[in-house]
């Protein structure tokens, strides 16, 4: 039986964030797919990621993922982006679904808040997915589509979904 | 009688001759040598003056390994008996090593770069790569060194100046260095747009002790018009500028232990091939802020990270608290493992 823990960020894990961000499977389903330059990181880690909530996911005292959340306000709206970085060079879909499962108790836990993810549309995987975590297709009449869209940097190639806790 | 045989050099830097001092000073030695190839220009060889002796004459040089050790040989006339021989050099190795210990009770060696072929009886290497006695490391240092060799090895044999007057402190908002003979200049773009900021920080900038005259006027007249720019010829000691500094920028030399020693917030130049430690590494002695060389060109990045890391100066110490090098134990370490 495998054995999940999660543990929080902090300084400490700055180098470590960086080189699980550069595998190619992150770059592959971010917006920039470039390498990112320690320097760039240095400057972003004081001043992004102190505003973000992010733990590790363990399995088997092993990192498999990180979990993240921006928390950012729209008028009267709570928004949550979430992600998750993996740990790994290649991921199993056990360990995918496991992890957002543990990110949804997570973010299940913060009340009155929109929770938005953002999925490459050739991520075949969670776009089968999606609905099942209790996400809905975020439509560009609802009142926050274009917020987050530039907030979180939104390509083209994405969609955006949502659910309310 | 401990002889020192050692690099020290323009181009090899001071390292060697820091290390070799903390070593005589954990080990509370007090009838040594230091033997250097030739004379140079320096405000620690003054102090060393009895101390240090001259292999080579002005007009001759280093040929090899071989007819350095006749010359370490002849100078030294060393007694198997009763003398201990230390090297630190990384021109000097095996051959070196083989022929120095028939005439040497122990033969202790310094050493970075762990891949090389060793004659020791004891080998020091305070890489901070093999604080987690990993034996896969052990088992290659063994292969490549004498049977029965005793290793000292990791953060907890850490060699670095520790000696400095503890009421002193000369305070700044940053401090720049790189390394006993490495330019200056090389951060010139990052000083000179950080002077020009709106708090007029207070800026020291350390010309380490071997670094050439020319380099030094040339620094001088580039920074004349900057009043907030303090430049430092040749100090004995860097401890009491690191002491008194918001954040310390250097190369990733000895001085990086030194600064963590002191829990002084860093931001550390990776500059030449054995500065090239895994980040992890680094970790170890608490510094988590490490950039390339090549990195310097972003200056203006660089400013801006300086002035974040400031700002966070408290959380960088949080991080350096568990990490710093303890002076005591490695004192007591020494005396443990070498009982002469």
């Amino acid at each position: 039986m495998s054995n999940f823990i999660t543990v929080d960020v902090n300084d400490k894990s700055v180098n470590k964030y960086l080189f699980y961000k550069n595998f190619y499977i992150n770059r592959k389903f971010s917006a920039s797919k470039k390498i990112i330059e320690k320097i760039n990181h240095y400057l972003w880690w004081f001043q992004k990621q102190q505003l973000r909530k992010s733990f590790f996911i363990f399995k088997n005292n092993i990192p498999i993922f990180i979990s993240t959340c921006d928390y950012v306000s729209f008028k009267k709206y709570k928004i949550i982006y979430s992600g998750l970085i993996s740990c790994t060079p290649e991921t199993n879909l056990f360990d995918l679904l496991k992890s957002i499962k543990i990110q949804n108790d997570y973010l299940n836990g913060k009340k009155n808040h929109y929770c938005i993810i953002s999925i490459d549309k050739n991520n075949k995987v969670l776009m089968k997915h999606w609905k099942y975590f209790g996400y809905k297709p975020l439509l560009s009449s609802l009142d926050f589509f274009e917020f987050c869209k530039q907030e979180f940097n939104i390509k083209l190639n994405y969609n955006l979904y949502y659910k309310k806790i | 009688m401990f002889f020192f045989r050692i690099d020290l050099s323009k181009k090899s830097g001071l390292g060697h001759y820091f290390r070799v001092k903390s070593f005589i000073q954990h080990l509370k030695i007090k009838e040594y040598k230091i033997i250097v190839d030739k004379l140079i220009k320096s405000p620690f060889v003054e102090d060393e003056k009895k101390n240090i002796q001259f292999l080579y004459k002005p007009n001759h040089k280093f040929i090899n390994e071989k007819q350095d050790a006749k010359n370490f040989l002849r100078l030294t006339k060393c007694n198997s008996k009763v003398d201990f021989v230390i090297k630190d050099s990384y021109r000097l190795n095996y051959i070196w090593e083989k022929t120095i210990s028939k005439y040497c009770k122990k033969i202790i060696i310094i050493d970075d770069f762990p891949n090389e072929k060793h004659y020791a009886d004891y080998y020091i290497n305070h890489n901070p790569e093999f604080d987690s006695n990993n034996k896969n490391h052990l088992n290659n240092l063994r292969a490549k060194n004498k049977k029965n060799c005793k290793f000292l090895l990791g953060k907890n044999f850490a060699l670095f100046n520790t000696n400095y007057e503890k009421k002193i402190k000369i305070t700044s908002d940053f401090v720049f260095y790189n390394g006993g003979s490495g330019s200056p200049l090389v951060y010139e773009k990052i000083i000179i747009k950080i002077s020009k900021e709106i708090n007029k920080f207070n800026i020291i900038l350390i010309i380490g002790p071997l670094v050439k005259d020319k380099t030094y006027k040339e620094t001088v007249r580039k920074f004349k018009k900057f009043k907030n720019v303090k430049i430092v010829y040749h100090p004995k000691n860097i401890l009491n500028f690191l002491n008194g500094t918001k954040l310390f920028i250097s190369s990733a030399g000895i001085s990086m232990f030194e600064s963590s020693c002191l829990r002084i917030p860093t931001l550390l130049f990776k500059m030449v091939k054995n500065q090239s430690l895994n980040d992890h590494d680094y970790e170890k002695l608490g510094h988590y802020f490490i950039l390339e060389k090549k990195d310097l060109k972003y200056s203006a990045k660089i400013v801006t990270l300086l002035k974040l890391m400031i700002n966070n100066r408290a959380q960088i110490i949080d991080l350096m608290r568990e990490s710093a090098p303890n002076i005591k134990k490695i004192s007591n370490n020494y005396k443990q493992k070498l009982k002469f």
